[in-house]
């Protein structure tokens, strides 16, 4: 009976209760088997730990988080491009705050609010920018593009040339990461307009893309065995992301950027 | 002894466990890792196809007949590949074959096994791009998960459309950069912006899809004509379309002539008529108005059944084809008869608006010769009034003859009235024949509409008595020309107002005023409000008006939340006209995806 009411008290109260001296041999003998095992077993633990578990689920973490994010930024910019070809108008204060609602989480900050029409509308801070292009191919000056202003004075012929650009967003990851095919750069009479019109893009030279951008939208529609080569006139909606996720890759485990672009 | 035994047997024991267990845990960590990477392709593979199916979508114009693709399905491929390029996140056979793929595919006549729902629309059309790839794993191939494959499907649909056109063919058209031009003129014009109309109106028919689409035209001076809307359209009003195509005789657009004033309300009501007419409901529904002016017409009918107004001032000295003259009338043009007595019915053919346009919304209106007030603008000091047929079948046809030979008034177009001399109409009637307010209630932003427009640049509120507009001793000097001007400016604004009212083709309406005329030039707010566009300036590199909800700067204009939103591009000269046309054209083909 007593050995079980010792049971039922407190093992350390139990072996106070019963200072026999078999039980004072019990606690010797526990204490020599816990003196050289002493914390081995969190020792191994935290090897394995440390070597195995911590990195793998550091790793999977990482990776997951980077998938969110890079699947969360390829969605904004896949609904943002869906919306410019159906006529949202992303020069207008509303849409850009309609693009930032869809990028909840990726801390797109856009400048202030304004009325009207603003090609650019950039903010100090904020973890992303979004580029919106719309780009005509102006074919041959027998193209009906160059009839239309006399061949002579189609200096665009056998090019891409912007028709639109908007952005907003984070000026600074736009400083660091402009748009792949490069900004427009009329002034004056060639300026861009509010709503990010390019004027007179078939006879300003301006509006004409660099020779490396050139380039590369031409390997993007000619790459492959079933892509045709545009013909004059047609129209290409494409819409770019820059996020900064460093803030989602635990110091720098993960990916630093997310860089979405759709053609549509 | 035996208990340190035993401990020597458990040393590394956790280490042991722990990296069974990793032999456990790394397959499932694998596996999340992988399926996230999948998911990461899918996504992206997903938004590929979504953007072929929108671009094929959009290219659907370029085919010219329901049966060809090929234009849809090149560009569909095309933009796939530029959102997929091969290799994409390590992936390898990816499968999107132009010719196998891709499916095009009107509503009522899906691909088998499927069938035609109930309710499908036959102006409606799908695009439906099926992609497949490969994509790498990198744990789970040690367990037999090589190379799993991806399929999407992406869809799009493009709505068909039902447009028309309503352009300006009035004589200011004729205006260069060089001065006002010699009436008429037309296409060999060149310099003209009659001319730049012309070549702007045939690449924007181009840019519809033949075979699918509507496009019909409304030429407007003071008089309407119509070409009715037809899916072959380029081959009844020629066009030029991306590809150079083009006709090689001159078609309807080509004939036009430009001359005569503005009636613009009456041109867009026959416009609307025809839309109305051709019904289709499931189609996106257009009109484009062109006009490089203030309206300055309007088709009346001074007909009072109740007989308590008389249309014909006490001042006026005509004399009717008998002889009569207003006294002996009593009460004026208070019966068909009557009113038709002031023509010369002899030269009268007989053409009334349902004979030659048969029924639709105004098939109601009455028949017979009405009554059209046509005034030139009045700040350029010369106005008179004609009374004549407003319509007329085509160019062949003569409706700018006027009807009228009534001795001693301005209804008749040899004589007029000298400026400076009274009008000979005591009032206008409350509506136009169409059923336009010409002086609808005043109201301010918010309203649920119809609202007067009372430009004060332009004219003051009409003077109403009875709800007649009283125009009485109008027309003597320019400066209390404002009853009729105010009445001519409602009517357009009410046209539009009424043609958005329609809850079935829910009718969307957009705008280009021409600059270049320059005593009389359009009225941005009036076609801010006729596009019910909220917006400002969007075409031009520095603004040149306000927007709509700039109620500071733009107090007049009114839009309506509750109907379809258009949009107004100022095109500020003829050079700039074609953009304006191809800017529009890209607006509707956006919406009708």
């Amino acid at each position: 009976m007593a050995n079980l009411s010792i049971l039922s008290q407190p093992v350390s109260e139990g072996l106070q209760a019963a200072p026999s001296r078999r039980g004072s041999g019990l606690r010797r003998a526990s204490e020599r088997r816990r003196k050289p095992q002493g914390g081995q077993e969190f020792v191994e633990f935290g090897l394995v730990m440390s070597l195995l578990l911590v990195p793998m689920f550091l790793g999977s973490f990482v990776s997951g988080m980077n998938l969110l994010v890079t699947v969360q930024a390829k969605d904004v910019v896949r609904d943002a491009a869906n919306l410019y070809i159906h006529g949202t108008d992303f020069s207008t204060y509303s849409a850009q705050q309609l693009a930032q609602r869809l990028a909840k989480g990726l801390n797109l900050q856009i400048g202030s609010s304004f009325s009207g029409n603003q090609q650019s509308n950039l903010s100090a801070s904020g973890n992303a920018v979004i580029v919106l292009t719309e780009l005509e191919y102006v074919g041959s000056t027998t193209s009906p593009n160059c009839v239309a202003v006399g061949a002579s004075s189609c200096v665009n012929h056998d090019s891409f040339v912007f028709l639109q650009r908007v952005v907003f967003g984070s000026s600074t990851i736009y400083s660091t990461h402009p748009s792949t095919i490069g900004d427009y750069t009329g002034t004056g009479t060639n300026a861009i307009a509010n709503n990010g019109a390019v004027p007179s893009p078939i006879t300003n030279t301006y509006a004409k893309l660099s020779a490396s951008a050139q380039s590369a939208m031409t390997a993007a529609t000619t790459a492959n065995a079933n892509q045709t080569a545009l013909s004059d006139g047609q129209v290409i909606y494409m819409v770019e992301g820059y996020f900064d996720t460093s803030g989602f890759s635990l110091g720098g485990l993960g990916n630093q950027w997310v860089y979405a672009r759709y053609f549509f | 002894m035996k208990h340190a035994k035993r401990s020597q047997q458990e040393k590394g024991i956790s280490l042991l466990l722990g990296t069974l267990a990793v032999v456990a845990i790394v397959p499932l960590v694998g596996l999340v890792v992988d399926v996230g990477f999948l998911y990461g392709i899918r996504t992206q593979m997903q938004a590929s196809v979504d953007g072929a199916a929108l671009a094929g979508a959009r290219a659907m114009v370029l085919d010219t007949s329901t049966t060809s693709t090929t234009n849809t399905v090149n560009n569909a491929a095309t933009w796939f590949y530029a959102n997929f390029p091969s290799g994409t996140w390590g992936t390898s056979g990816t499968a999107m074959d132009k010719n196998s793929n891709i499916q095009v595919w009107e509503d009522c006549a899906p691909p088998p096994p499927a069938v035609a729902t109930t309710g499908c629309s036959l102006n409606l059309w799908h695009v439906d791009v099926a992609a497949s790839t490969q994509a790498p794993t990198y744990f789970m191939k040690f367990f037999g998960a090589g190379t799993p494959t991806i399929n999407v499907i992406g869809k799009a649909t493009r709505r068909n459309v039902a447009a028309m056109m309503v352009l300006d063919r009035s004589g200011s058209m004729c205006r260069s950069a060089s001065g006002a031009g010699s009436q008429p003129c037309g296409a060999s014009q060149v310099n003209s912006a009659c001319a730049a109309m012309i070549s702007a109106a045939k690449v924007f028919v181009g840019q519809f899809a033949n075979g699918r689409d509507y496009i019909g035209m409304v030429t407007f001076n003071s008089g309407v004509w119509v070409t009715q809307p037809v899916q072959d359209f380029r081959s009844v009003l020629g066009y030029t379309d991306a590809l150079g195509n083009s006709n090689s005789t001159n078609l309807a657009i080509d004939h036009i002539q430009c001359d005569g004033g503005t009636g613009t309300t009456a041109a867009m009501s026959v416009a609307y008529n025809e839309l109305k007419k051709l019904n289709q409901g499931g189609a996106l529904n257009v009109i484009l108005l062109e006009t490089d002016g203030l309206p300055n017409t309007l088709a009346m009918n001074w007909w009072d059944n109740s007989g308590t107004k008389t249309g014909i001032s006490s001042n006026s000295g005509c004399t009717d084809i008998n002889g009569n003259s207003r006294p002996t009338l009593s009460t004026a043009w208070n019966t068909a008869a009557k009113q038709r007595n002031w023509f010369d019915t002899t030269s009268y053919t007989g053409t009334s608006y349902s004979t030659v346009y048969g029924t639709g919304t105004y098939y109601n209106a009455p028949t017979g010769p009405y009554g059209s007030f046509y005034t030139s603008d009045p700040y350029q000091g010369q106005y008179y009034l004609d009374l004549f047929v407003p319509w007329a079948t085509s160019d062949s046809a003569n409706p700018n003859t006027l009807n009228g030979t009534a001795n001693g008034c301005g209804f008749n177009s040899s004589s007029g009235i000298t400026p400076g001399s009274a009008m000979d109409v005591a009032w206008f009637p409350k509506t136009d024949i169409f059923g336009n307010q010409l002086n609808p209630p005043t109201c301010s932003q918010g309203a649920t509409g119809p609202c007067a427009y009372n430009n004060s640049t332009y004219g003051a509120p009409a003077t109403v008595t009875g709800g007649y507009i009283d125009v009485t001793g109008q027309g003597s000097t320019a400066a209390n020309w404002s009853s009729a001007k105010s009445a001519v400016l409602n009517a357009v604004d009410n046209a539009a107002y009424n043609i958005r009212s329609d809850a079935t083709l829910k009718p969307v309406i957009y705008s280009i005023g021409l600059a270049g005329n320059y005593g009389n030039p359009p009225d941005t707010t009036l076609l801010q409000r006729v596009a019910n566009d909220p917006f400002g300036d969007v075409f031009n590199a520095t603004p040149q008006y306000y927007s709509c909800n700039d109620t500071v700067h733009n107090p007049q204009c009114i839009t309506f939340a509750g109907q379809q939103q258009g949009r107004f591009v100022y095109s500020s000269n003829s050079g700039s006209l074609r953009q304006a046309f191809l800017t529009l054209s890209g607006q509707m083909l956006r919406l009708s995806q």
